[in-house]
């Protein structure tokens, strides 16, 4: 199915089903039951089926339905909870510790979901228009070789060209470009501003040097290019992978309070009908 | 005048099949029967037949019991017993898949499944040593020049329950696989002490070329044996009688385009530019020749393109089966002698290329007076220059514009990089890639905590073709296996690996042009190197992508994205691909 059609089909029914909830929560609430007792227990489902999802990654031995199908059912029941909370705690900022902590997990959940799915959108076509395709794990190593590259290259420089113009400028503005991986936010956000910074500054001291020196200044600057390369692959992969870091342990805490919450409520309720 | 380094310009034989071969070996070749009575002036001097018999072919020992040809394997060589006696499996009797070094792996259920979440070893490429050493009924033996053979232990046994065929000095056999690149379609093993000659597929197609009893006997063999079952599968030919299917079977040529041995060269043509790899295409037909017959693709791949200035553009590739021809064959015949029309497109060999040419008047005498309407194809004014699609794939849809379309340069790629020979190739989406690696999680946890594959691979537009093998449809990792261990798998197809009677000899590695087999130094449970008794050497195995034959739902990698950024396709299947490529 194309996708965009699936997309259109998706929403459609998550609105159906949306419209459905709201009508029967109103309709029970209506009939003077203790709607929040039913609309917890709804999102309380809801929420356990969307951790689910977690699990269904880990166990890829079976044959459990592709996770691409789990992860649409995952977004769109996600979207659907916040109806369902927003049902459940009446549409208005809760009281008590217990439940103000519950709700600030679930706005940290959501969040971070809506903003994973936003990067899992945006980053790739990113990744794939610049430069070729990188393990993330071996970008350390890659810099590493990089830097050697680089020193051995300012090294050479000196000892070839008797002039310390470029290793003083390697000190001065490379060395810890070249230690790691860098600029992080700037690659993110897609602003070129440290790459454009360090080629004018090398711009600027190819005035001081003789021809010889300018083929090592221009090495040098490929190299830098090549650095800025990696450092983009490790800005953009490291975000689609940390927000499940704030995503998915978060999930977990929330549930376990979300149960907590509901041992209170069935503690102290008295007389749930 | 062009500079660049200079070298020798090399020849036919500068890799000879075997540098050992005396002068006085080749004598003794010269002086069998099937040899000497060949009429040597019908070869050139700079190919004459002794020349073929000393680079083309080697004298081979074999022992009781050992396994000369397997059924199932690709070989490119024949073989012509000089002395002794080998047995001929005769089917539909086959010896087991064990007995064939071949591994039976039963699929897992769903507990052991999911027990391998857990019982995974934590270390890569672990093995239990005992398993190697536990007796089988084949084993392995170092023959001459260091070659691995695998022979049965017990032949008695086997001469007693199976039905074999025995056969002397003087009989050629293997030469139709090897010709025709078709998979052996029986095992041979040696019943006593053997010397054979084997011929590899140069020599036999040059001997075929210039000696007429060679090549009708040849003819013969493979007109009774795969013809007649190749044109029954062409749905043109299906509302024919036994009679008339003799008689275009008559009337068939075999040709063969490109090399066999594509796969050595693969890197070096992908080196070329662009012209340089389409002119290293062999033609087989030039648009706007006269279309003298209807070609069926007996093996290989083939590319359609058209004249587009001095360039040409790629509109499909076919395969095994497909039909080239046919559609200004029907029209001419429709249309009578006035408005003859040439062949719309060129057909080049991707690699290597087997045809079958029926001619255009057997077509026109015994298939297109009755065949039913739906089958003939629109006429050529309504064609458009860019047909996507044959016509027998048309059928399939109701509406010409309902037909998924592959666009241009994706369909050069696929082609070039002979990604099209995949029946299971791995494409990745990489506008929808997170690079998260859960399809090679996936992979590893099924495979004892070892991937089979490597996100990683050769990149066009926003796709990437992984380093994941793709269960080619010809595959050339299966040429040369001294034990069986890479084969096909009788049920499903896939090509995989028995690790047990893998000898780490990388032969299956080397020829694949892909890079998609890794030899890997295997250890035991405590992650200590197990080391040949002999030598203190590692123990090395190949080791590939096997589509999770033994996993309860297939292959993992492509249930385990959740962005639906990985999918395995059959290349030959057109339609799932191209919809995939256009599904936004």
């Amino acid at each position: 199915m194309n996708i965009t059609v699936r997309r259109r089909l998706n929403i459609t029914i998550t609105v159906m089903i949306g419209a459905i909830l709201v009508l029967v929560f109103a309709v029970y609430d209506a009939s003077l039951y203790q709607g929040p007792f039913f609309t917890g227990w709804v999102l309380l489902a809801v929420m356990g089926f969307l951790a689910l999802f977690h699990l269904r990654k880990k166990i890829t031995v079976l044959p459990l339905g592709s996770a691409s199908t789990w992860a649409q059912l995952h977004i769109y029941a996600g979207w659907l909870v916040i109806l369902l909370f927003a049902e459940h705690v009446g549409w208005r900022l809760p009281d008590g510790g217990l439940e103000i902590t519950i709700t600030v997990l679930f706005v940290i959940v959501v969040v971070s979901g809506i903003v994973g799915l936003m990067l899992s959108r945006i980053l790739p076509p990113r990744l794939t228009r610049r430069g070729e395709e990188v393990i993330f794990e071996r970008i350390p190593a890659f810099i590493a070789e990089l830097r050697n590259e680089a020193e051995d290259l300012v090294l050479e420089s000196a000892r070839e060209t008797n002039s310390s113009t470029i290793s003083d400028f390697y000190l001065r503005h490379l060395s810890s470009f070249f230690s790691g991986p860098r600029n992080r936010l700037r690659h993110l956000f897609a602003s070129g501003q440290a790459r454009f910074w360090l080629m004018n500054e090398i711009d600027n001291m190819q005035r001081y040097l003789n021809n010889r020196e300018n083929e090592y200044a221009d090495r040098l600057r490929d190299l830098v290019n090549k650095k800025d390369e990696m450092d983009f692959h490790y800005a953009l992969n490291l975000a689609l992978k940390a927000w499940l870091l704030v995503h998915v342990p978060i999930t977990y805490s929330l549930l376990i309070l979300a149960v907590l919450h509901l041992v209170v409520v069935y503690a102290f309720g008295g007389g749930v009908s | 005048m062009a500079t660049g380094v200079a070298i020798q310009r090399p020849e036919r034989w500068d890799n000879p099949f075997s540098p050992d071969m005396s002068e006085s070996e080749v004598d003794r070749i010269m002086d069998l029967d099937m040899f000497r009575d060949m009429d040597t002036s019908k070869f050139s001097e700079t190919v004459s037949l002794r020349d073929i018999i000393r680079n083309d072919t080697r004298i081979r020992h074999y022992k009781l019991g050992d396994i000369i040809v397997r059924t199932g394997d690709y070989g490119t060589t024949a073989f012509l017993p000089i002395s002794g006696h080998v047995r001929v499996i005769l089917p539909p009797s086959e010896l087991s898949e064990t007995l064939l070094g071949r591994s039976e792996l039963p699929k897992k259920g769903f507990l052991a499944a999911l027990g391998q979440l857990w019982r995974n070893p934590k270390l890569p490429e672990v093995r239990d040593p005992d398993r190697y050493a536990a007796g089988r009924d084949t084993g392995t033996r170092t023959a001459e020049g260091a070659e691995k053979l695998t022979f049965l232990r017990d032949v008695p046994a086997i001469l007693e329950k199976f039905n074999t065929k025995k056969i002397g000095p003087g009989v050629l056999f293997g030469e139709i696989a090897a010709l025709t690149r078709a998979a052996r379609t029986t095992t041979i093993f040696a019943e006593d002490d053997v010397e054979l000659v084997e011929i590899r597929r140069q020599g036999i197609r040059d001997i075929r070329q210039r000696v007429d009893s060679f090549r009708e006997n040849v003819d013969r063999l493979y007109r009774e044996n795969s013809l007649k079952n190749n044109l029954m599968e062409t749905p043109l030919f299906h509302h024919l009688d036994d009679g008339v299917l003799d008689k275009i079977a008559d009337a068939t040529l075999f040709e063969t385009y490109g090399d066999f041995d594509w796969h050595v060269s693969y890197n070096r043509y992908l080196e070329s530019p662009p012209h340089e790899r389409l002119a290293m295409e062999p033609v087989i037909v030039h648009e706007g020749d006269y279309p003298d017959g209807l070609l069926i693709i007996a093996s290989g791949s083939a590319r359609v393109s058209y004249r587009v200035n001095n360039g040409q553009k790629t509109i499909r590739y076919i395969g095994p089966g497909a039909l080239f021809g046919f559609e200004e064959i029907a029209q001419n015949w429709l249309e009578g002698t006035d408005k003859i029309i040439p062949m719309q497109h060129t057909l080049r060999a991707v690699g290597y290329t087997d045809i079958l040419r029926v001619p255009t008047s057997i077509i026109e005498t015994h298939v297109l007076p009755d065949l039913p309407k739906f089958m003939f194809p629109p006429p050529a004014e309504r064609r458009p220059a860019e047909v996507f699609h044959p016509f027998e794939e048309r059928g399939r849809f109701k509406r010409a514009k309902a037909i998924p379309k592959i666009d241009t340069d994706t369909l050069e790629v696929l082609v070039e990089h002979r990604f099209i020979k995949g029946t299971s190739t791995m494409l990745i989406d990489l506008d929808r890639c997170v690079r998260c690696d859960a399809c090679v999680d996936a992979c590893a946890k099924g495979h004892n905590n070892n991937p089979r594959f490597i996100r990683h691979g050769r990149t066009f537009d926003h796709y990437m073709v992984a380093n994941a093998c793709m269960h080619c449809v010809d595959p050339v990792c299966m040429i040369g296996c001294p034990t069986g261990a890479i084969h096909r798998n009788a049920e499903g197809g896939q090509v995989v690996i028995n690790d047990d009677t893998c000898i780490g000899c990388a032969t299956c590695a080397t020829n694949c042009p892909y890079d998609n087999i890794r030899m890997v130094e295997v250890r035991d449970e405590h992650g200590v190197f197990i080391v040949d008794g002999e030598t203190k050497k590692p123990i090395v195995k190949a080791t590939k992508c096997d589509l999770c034959i033994d996993q309860p739902g297939g292959p993992a990698c492509q249930r385990a994205c959740p962005h639906d950024a990985l999918q395995r396709f059959d290349m030959e299947d057109r339609p799932p691909l191209a919809r995939w490529l256009n599904r936004r």
